[in-house]
């Protein structure tokens, strides 16, 4: 039990700075893994967590175990503060981790000699070194970003512009598709490729060996659809198949044979059904659609008050930070 | 636990509306596909002649009913409200089933009382679910999705193949599980020949004669698509960033490509 204790007490602080940002490092370099969301808010938060213990371990040495406590604390109220990301949020691990290290000090102040400093005595280049990054952490962020989460607006266009996206084009070439579809039409086979956001290309797969595109639908905004058999009143025979798709916000309804638009239900859909964020992003809360305007994508509004249209990517700086927590 | 909760999803396989050709399960010469679906459809009967029926969709947070009547007229009669993670569904008949990462729940529509809620479970693993079958097994690929900063949006970035078995009350049951096979994404069905399309890797080409021991045949590296659709006789055409590609057998388990489309 002795060495244990000399252990503890000989064990060089440094290396515990290295591990949030070894941390950081793993998460740059592996962001396709399954855990990759574990990872980013809770497992750095974890390992922060525990350093934070271990400064309160070697920092405070009287008594540790109460000096720890303080730390460990402070950091957790600090998470529940609206001034911290959002990803920096208390969650079990955080508490694994403060019972985990306040049972670490407890054993190094129960095994070790007699304590010879205060409790918060600050008279080492380490004690100050902990306290200005915590508070830099806690306060700074790239571009005085303060905000839990960033936040979105809806970017919209009118109604009358919108509904008019809806028509049939010549063939547009070298899409990319996500689904595809297959019907006959007068016995001729056609391929129904989804240009997701896009459109339909319609291709003439008589002939496999050499698919023709025949025309494009273009459907601004859609992600899915399906084709309905439409059968002939008297022969009840298949007379044309009605293509349904989402069309941003409504439901559109098109002749597959006459390609022309024949119904719409409009506003069917939330913007934030088909608009998809990125994580730690929210809708502004006062995001509000008028009724003669559609949302067509989001503006990111950056912390600082400044708006960015279009802005997707975070600053590199910042997701350094989002990684330590 | 998991069983159960894709079974749900499974047993509606007779529609499966996102997928390319319309799946007629249980004929096997025809082929069958699967693929992700946000927007179903489901006919009032199967009887020849009829395509009245209902479209669901999610909207809103609420699972939407969408009565259509000779394929004209379109009129929203039911909408219960849902949990907003719900992205995926399938149909089987009068029940809708709605998948999210959390749960799989399924709904059942009558005209007396509209639609309601049956059942929930709670375990799913996977975001997306394309199922085919051949009546007496299930294949499934489930694809894991994660958030790309590079790419600033959700990519997969992993999936397994599952094999479940179909008892005469169509309850399943997982009897098989291939892990870590790429990213699937569709997949189609040819009598014993079974295709997963894997946008990184390429088409895969499996032999389910025995759905204990499934085995990877061949992967067409150079045909990486995201959906797979079979046009019969064992002519499939795939979609995905390069393009429509389509194949047919020269000879038994080998494929040619016969076109590349844009």
């Amino acid at each position: 039990m002795h060495g244990i204790s000399r252990l503890l007490t000989v064990v060089p602080i440094w290396p515990i700075f290295l591990l949030p940002l070894g941390g950081a490092l793993f998460y740059l370099v592996r962001t396709d893994f399954a855990w990759a969301p574990i990872v980013q808010h809770s497992a750095p938060s974890f390992i922060f967590a525990l350093w934070l213990c271990s400064i309160g371990l070697r920092l405070f040495r009287v008594p540790r175990f109460f000096a720890l406590g303080a730390v460990a604390i402070s950091y957790e109220v600090f998470q529940l503060l609206p001034i911290w990301r959002d990803s920096v949020r208390f969650d079990l691990l955080d508490v694994l981790a403060t019972i985990l290290g306040c049972f670490v000090s407890y054993c190094a102040w129960k095994l070790t000699s007699p304590p010879t400093r205060k409790l918060g005595t600050l008279s080492n280049r380490q004690a100050w070194l902990g306290i200005i990054l915590l508070g830099w952490m806690a306060t700074i962020g790239c571009d005085g970003n303060w905000s839990q989460t960033d936040v979105a607006e809806p970017i919209t266009v009118s109604r009358s512009e919108f509904t008019d996206s809806v028509v049939v084009g010549g063939p547009e070439h070298n899409q990319s598709y996500s689904k595809l579809y297959e019907k006959r039409i007068a016995g001729t086979q056609y391929l129904v490729g989804l240009v997701e956001g896009k459109g339909l290309q319609i291709i003439n797969n008589d002939d496999p060996l050499k698919p023709e595109n025949t025309s494009f639908i273009h459907i601004l905004g859609v992600q899915d659809l399906v084709i309905i058999e439409k059968l002939d009143n008297e022969t009840k025979e298949v007379a044309d198949y009605i293509v349904v798709a989402n069309n941003y916000s409504d439901l559109v309804q098109l002749s597959l044979v006459y390609q022309k638009l024949v119904g719409r239900i409009e506003n069917l859909y939330d913007y934030k059904d088909y608009i998809r964020l990125p994580p730690n992003t929210e809708w502004y809360d006062g995001s509000a659609i008028r009724e003669d305007e559609v949302a067509v994508g989001y503006h990111l509004i950056k912390t600082n008050e400044s708006t960015t249209e279009g802005e997707h990517d975070e600053s590199k700086c910042r997701f350094v930070l989002n990684c330590l927590f | 636990m998991r069983a159960n909760a894709v079974s749900c999803l499974i047993v509606c396989f007779s529609v499966l509306s996102g997928c390319g050709a319309d799946s007629e399960w249980n004929n096997q010469t025809e082929g069958i596909s699967g693929s992700l679906a946000r927007l179903v459809y489901a006919k009032n009967s199967e009887n020849e002649g009829e395509t009245a029926g209902a479209l669901y969709t999610l909207a809103k947070g609420h699972l939407v009913r969408i009565a259509v009547n000779d394929a004209a007229e379109f009129e929203v009669t039911d909408e219960i409200p849902i949990n907003e993670s719900a992205e995926t569904l399938t149909t089987d008949n009068h029940a809708v089933y709605v998948g999210s990462p959390e749960f799989v729940r399924s709904y059942m529509y009558t005209p007396a009382s509209g639609l309601t809620f049956v059942s929930e479970s709670p375990e799913r693993p996977a975001e997306s679910d394309p199922v085919v079958t051949d009546g007496e097994f299930a294949y499934s690929t489930v694809t894991e999705f994660g958030w790309s900063f590079n790419q600033q949006e959700f990519e997969a970035i992993g999936g397994s193949l599952y094999i479940y078995a179909i008892d005469d009350n169509k309850v399943l049951t997982e009897i098989n599980r291939i892990p870590n096979i790429g990213i699937p994404m569709g997949l189609a069905l040819w009598g014993k020949v079974l295709m997963t399309c894997d946008s990184k890797n390429g088409l895969q080409q499996w032999d389910v004669s025995d759905a204990m021991d499934v085995k990877q045949l061949k992967v067409i590296s150079d045909v990486t698509c995201r959906d797979i659709l079979h046009l019969g006789d064992g002519h499939f055409a795939t979609v995905g960033e390069a393009g429509i590609y389509q194949i047919k057998p020269t000879e038994e388990q080998t494929f040619t490509l016969i076109s590349i489309h844009r």
